[in-house]
């Protein structure tokens, strides 16, 4: 019994830490979803523009497109608990000193880690998208970025959710990493907390099911979601031309 | 490629059962009545990795079980029966045993009963950037210090750890009326009785600075003496917690200006940081479960 | 054909865009001056001359692999050519200064796969176009595309998605798509292959309005019937090369080239 009692005491007692743990645990993990999603959308959208016709513009592209791949390969080929410790500390030794503020750096280093995977994510969704879409729109005179804003990214944002949605809770996870340069997530609370008390069990008891928690209502809350962007399985026809009163509605079968 | 597959699976088979053997390996050997390093020979003795400490647990003869990382870890793996005993200073010892009663230690002597270790291997210096001038400045206000004053302040700062009200420490100093600038002390608010982190400002804590530590402050040997220091200087202390491994780099990096966290200056370290002159000298001695 | 829901009236072009327009009233909209392609060392398209006046419907008929829809591909610059010109009003579309997004504005074309946008409804899929490329305000852009769903017989679906509707459905929708950006000339690939033989009917009876209409039409197809009935001239390809070009009588009354006769003995 005294385990539980150790348990309700280190939420009572330390109640106010895990809280703001979980604050910036999700305010991390959230922006830094969110970023790292748009920054793997605008490299989705620049390394599919087809191949330009202008030679220097070529050459540009393709110094771009291997700073491109190197930023993916590299971030996605070390662990962030290692990139946050050479960044923070590369910047320490650089600026002589200064430190850059933890929850700001903290989300960078999520962003940009998670911008290399979605980069790939986004990449695997455009190429999933039906090639015919892409000629749709060529062929009614829409340009590379037309195409993608109206009718590719629509389509692959719809595809890759389950996977964004697996990144966000890595990520809600993996922030834990950053407790190495001291960023105040709920893991850096729980080493807190284990030395107020020495019961390094009990605490790390309650701040794993505080983790599943967490996760487990936003793996809930993602697939809602994605059912609502599903949409409407049924829609309105209008049952005369002139009269847009007489609807019938259709339900597609399930 | 099914052939491939079975002879795959065998072979991560074979490789945890014999993980698993290793594991299970040693018997648990009796430590309690031990005098002498002597008697500690085959007993299940873990250290923090990187530090001295592992360097002494070599002189236990055929010694086993693993290392850790941090003290935190060591103790819980204690109190859990995974190994018999793990080394520390004496007052880590001493607090605690204090705090907990099921735990007592082998009051070994360096260089006699138990260890042999030099003065740069237990004692503990203040660190700092090298030819930051800071050595220079901090020795003579540490010369002040008693021995017998330390030895009290030890005793004191060992009580206050277990949650009792101490008056006034032995070593202590009026705070400055005007403050010249900051003293940024890194530590690990975490190695007590040293440096540990509590939730009230009791016994003369102080505010830890670090980012999302709001309402946490720190407390311990090395957080009095650096209060002291501080004040003998004419600066504002502010108090930084940073991962062991952290504490040097900030040090060389200009983010902190010293280090007062427990830290022997051992030879690799003197290599790249500067030390002040020994503030407090202790034993290495072995926990255990009584 | 007097049927209200299919009797489409052609918008004439507009004439707008900078470097497309035609330097004289010149009645050749399209010069396909010996295009070749080839993909790799495969050669799928050699010398291919002929010119499209305004108003032609012309269908381009032969047997699979001829390189027919390719040569649509091409005149629609979805291909780089690998040799020869097409000439859009005596101007040279395969010039690289030429903007392609304002010659595939006023070339529309018509896909077997239909390739409406899935993330869009029927009407979506008429305004989206008209607003992104011809930057057209939304309601005038929506407005058109009404009465063109309306044409082709769709205006009771314009809420639908394109996986809720049928093959025919589809590609009326995506006719009606073309027409909204009210195109100069239409180029149709294939157009029914795709669907299921009841569904046939209902596009080529919206083609058949179309053609009567006056608009420009390229039609590569499999069905004889609106090649024979409705086009003003035939081109009977195969192997990478026009073999025999000539009006429908011709064509189906008296081809003269043994490979012709072949063919049209095999289909009809």
């Amino acid at each position: 019994m005294s385990f539980f009692e150790d348990v309700w005491k280190i939420i009572t007692e330390h109640g106010d830490l895990l809280l703001k743990g979980v604050g910036n645990t999700l305010l991390l993990a959230l922006t830094g979803t969110i970023m790292g999603l748009f920054i793997g959308l605008l490299i989705g959208v620049f390394r599919t523009i087809p191949r330009p016709k202008n030679r220097a513009v070529r050459a540009i592209k393709k110094v771009a497109d291997f700073i491109l791949s190197a930023y993916i390969e590299i971030f996605r080929g070390t662990p962030m608990m290692v990139q946050a410790m050479v960044i923070y500390w590369g910047y320490a030794f650089a600026s002589g000193g200064n430190t850059l503020p933890l929850i700001p750096s903290g989300i960078i280093i999520v962003s940009i880690n998670t911008g290399a995977y979605m980069a790939e994510i986004v990449r695997g969704g455009i190429i999933s998208v039906d090639k015919g879409q892409f000629e749709g729109a060529s062929a009614i005179g829409m340009t590379h970025f037309q195409t993608m804003f109206h009718v590719v990214l629509p389509q692959v944002l719809r595809n890759i959710l389950p996977s964004v949605s697996n990144e966000f809770i890595i990520n809600v996870k993996d922030t834990s990493v950053l407790n190495v340069i001291g960023v105040a997530e709920l893991y850096y609370y729980a080493g807190i907390i284990k030395k107020f008390n020495l019961q390094l069990f009990q605490t790390y008891f309650v701040v794993c099911v505080t983790y599943f928690i967490l996760t487990f209502t936003i793996s809930k809350l993602l697939r809602l979601a994605e059912k609502k962007l599903e949409g409407k399985k049924n829609y309105t026809v209008f049952g005369s031309q002139s009269d847009f009163e007489a609807e019938i509605h259709v339900k597609e079968e399930e | 490629m099914k052939k491939f597959l079975t002879s795959l699976l065998a072979a991560a088979m074979a490789t945890s059962a014999a993980a698993f053997t290793a594991c299970s390996q040693s018997e648990k050997i009796d430590i309690s009545k031990a005098k002498t390093l002597a008697d500690l020979e085959g007993a299940k003795i873990t250290a923090q990795a990187g530090t001295f400490h592992e360097t002494a647990r070599s002189q236990i003869k055929n010694v086993q079980g693993q290392l850790y990382d941090s003290f935190d870890d060591m103790y819980i793996a204690l109190t859990s029966g995974a190994v018999d005993g793990y080394i520390a200073e004496e007052p880590t010892a001493l607090s605690v045993c204090y705090k907990n009663k099921d735990l007592d230690y082998i009051h070994l002597v360096n260089n006699d009963t138990g260890f042999t270790a030099s003065d740069e291997d237990t004692a503990i210096a203040i660190g700092s950037k090298k030819g930051s001038g800071w050595t220079e400045r901090i020795n003579p206000v540490l010369a002040q210090i008693s021995t017998q004053n330390r030895m009290t302040l030890m005793e004191q700062i060992v009580r206050a750890n277990a949650d009792e009200t101490i008056e006034s420490f032995a070593v202590s100093n009026a705070a400055p009326d005007n403050t010249t600038g900051t003293l940024k002390v890194a530590m690990e608010c975490a190695y007590a009785p040293f440096n540990w982190t509590q939730r009230t400002d009791a016994n003369g804590a102080v505010p830890i600075s670090s980012e999302g530590a709001e309402n946490l402050y720190a407390n311990g040997y090395d957080v009095q003496i650096a209060k002291y220091v501080a004040n003998a200087l004419g600066l504002q202390l502010e108090i930084y917690a940073a991962e062991w491994d952290s504490l040097i780099t900030g040090v060389e990096a200009g983010t902190y200006d010293l280090i007062i966290a427990g830290m022997s200056p051992t030879a690799e370290r003197r290599a790249v940081i500067d030390f002040t002159d020994i503030y407090y000298s202790s034993n290495l001695v072995v926990i255990y479960k009584k | 054909m007097e049927n209200e829901e299919t009797n489409v009236q052609s918008v004439p072009a507009e004439n707008g865009g900078a470097d497309v327009t035609p330097a004289a009233a010149d009645s050749a909209v399209f010069q396909i001056k010996n295009i070749g392609k080839s993909f790799g060392d495969h050669v799928v398209l050699k010398d291919i001359s002929f010119t499209v006046n305004r108003g032609d419907v012309i269908s381009v008929i032969g047997p699979s692999g001829s390189g027919k829809s390719t040569m649509l591909r091409c005149i629609n610059m979805l291909e780089d050519l690998t040799s020869g010109s097409i000439l859009y009003h005596g101007k040279d579309v395969t010039d690289k200064s030429v903007k392609l997004t304002n010659y595939r504005a006023k070339v529309g074309m018509v896909f077997q796969s239909f390739n409406l946008f899935n993330n869009m409804t029927a009407l979506q899929n008429c305004v989206k176009p008209q607003t992104v490329v011809l930057k057209r305000s939304k309601a005038e852009a929506k407005k058109i595309a009404e009465e063109y769903l309306n044409k082709v017989g769709m205006g009771a679906f314009i809420n639908a998605k394109p996986s809720q509707l049928s093959g025919g459905q589809k590609q009326r929708v995506a006719i009606a798509r073309t027409l909204s950006m009210n195109p100069e000339a239409i180029l149709f690939d294939e157009p029914t292959s795709a669907l299921d033989p009841e569904m046939v009917g209902e596009v080529l009876e919206v083609m058949r309005a179309l053609a009567k209409s006056g608009l420009t039409m390229i039609v590569v197809t499999h069905e004889m019937g609106f090649a024979r009935d409705v086009s003003d001239r035939v081109i009977f390809m195969d192997g990478g090369v026009i073999v025999e070009e000539g009006t429908p009588e011709e064509i189906f009354g008296a081809p003269k080239v043994q490979r012709t006769k072949d063919f049209l003995a095999r289909v009809l």
